[in-house]
């Protein structure tokens, strides 16, 4: 069984050159908490975690709090207004390039030990280092029951 | 991630020499990589040249962050330049930029260089902190704006 029998052809995934709101929308519309980034050529440049994406409107004193069950609201910041950030990230900068990848001719076994051994919930698939999939804990399941489902 | 803990004295330039983008982004990089003594002055300006391709970071209001990810840097580092006369750096606004932060950071780690700029987009969106860099006449002066304004803003 062979990761590229298994991984999710249809994907959504984001220019390398992507505005901010092209990526906000993007997690938007897929509801998955990475992104893959890729070149003009359909090489995967990156993935974009939700988390890295959500870290530039968190105050910086945020890791310092213990508790945040007493903060109703974080004042200024909530209406604020993020024009500088729109301008200044593109999905280039949020990306992070050493994410784990897999290889479409991976097994699904291995695929399903890197998900495990990572903790990440979906994984890029290339080949040739163009980005062809996704995989998931999700379609691993699928995989070991050889069942028939979206692909 | 605060601007005055990292950025160094002998990174902040205010009277930055530049006509052009392109000399303002050769300044800025030599800035950069001699206060931090990085040898790789040419890598470090093809990744800030690379990065200005992909989109303009001259933000408008008289600002632009030039910054990228490049192997040459092993953590996060930022300098600071001011243009007395301006340079027309593609700004949204069509204005000329006169404040000019510059960062890089490894390629292999995006936190810092996300909470990096994050910081100092929180910091210039306040146009009395943009006025009182245009305005100030030293460096230590400069370092305590700095400073206040983290205390205030961020």
């Amino acid at each position: 069984m062979k990761v590229k029998d298994y991984m999710k052809r249809s994907f959504r995934a984001v220019p390398s050159h992507a505005p901010m709101k092209e990526v906000a929308r993007a997690f938007f519309e897929t509801n998955d908490s990475i992104l893959p980034v890729t070149e003009s050529d359909g090489t995967l440049s990156g993935v974009i975690s939700i988390d890295d994406f959500i870290l530039i409107f968190l105050p910086d004193y945020i890791d310092l709090i213990r508790n945040i069950d007493f903060i109703h609201d974080f004042g200024a910041l909530e209406k604020a207004s993020y024009s500088i950030e729109e301008m200044l990230f593109v999905a280039e900068d949020l990306q992070r390039e050493n994410y784990p990848v897999l290889d479409e001719n991976d097994s699904i076994m291995k695929a399903a030990a890197v998900l495990h051994r990572t903790d990440i919930q979906t994984i890029p698939v290339v080949n040739d280092d163009k980005l062809v999939g996704m995989i998931s804990k999700n379609d691993f399941c699928r995989a070991v029951f050889n069942m028939e489902g979206r692909n | 991630m605060r601007l005055s803990k990292i950025i160094k004295k002998t990174a902040i330039n205010l009277e930055m020499g530049a006509a052009t983008k392109d000399e303002a982004l050769c300044s800025l990089v030599e800035i950069l990589c001699s206060a931090y003594r990085i040898s790789d002055i040419g890598t470090v300006l093809k990744a800030i040249k690379a990065r200005e391709d992909k989109q303009s970071t001259g933000v408008g209001m008289g600002l632009a962050v030039p910054h990228a990810k490049t192997s040459v840097a092993d953590k996060l580092y930022v300098a600071f330049g001011r243009s007395k006369d301006g340079v027309d750096f593609d700004s949204i606004d069509g204005e000329k930029a006169h404040l000019f932060f510059i960062l890089i950071s490894p390629r292999d780690v995006s936190g810092p260089h996300i909470k990096a700029l994050a910081g100092i987009s929180r910091l210039v969106k306040h146009e009395e902190f943009r006025k009182s860099l245009i305005e100030c006449e030293n460096v230590k002066t400069f370092i305590n704006l700095v400073k206040r304004a983290e205390g205030k803003y961020l």
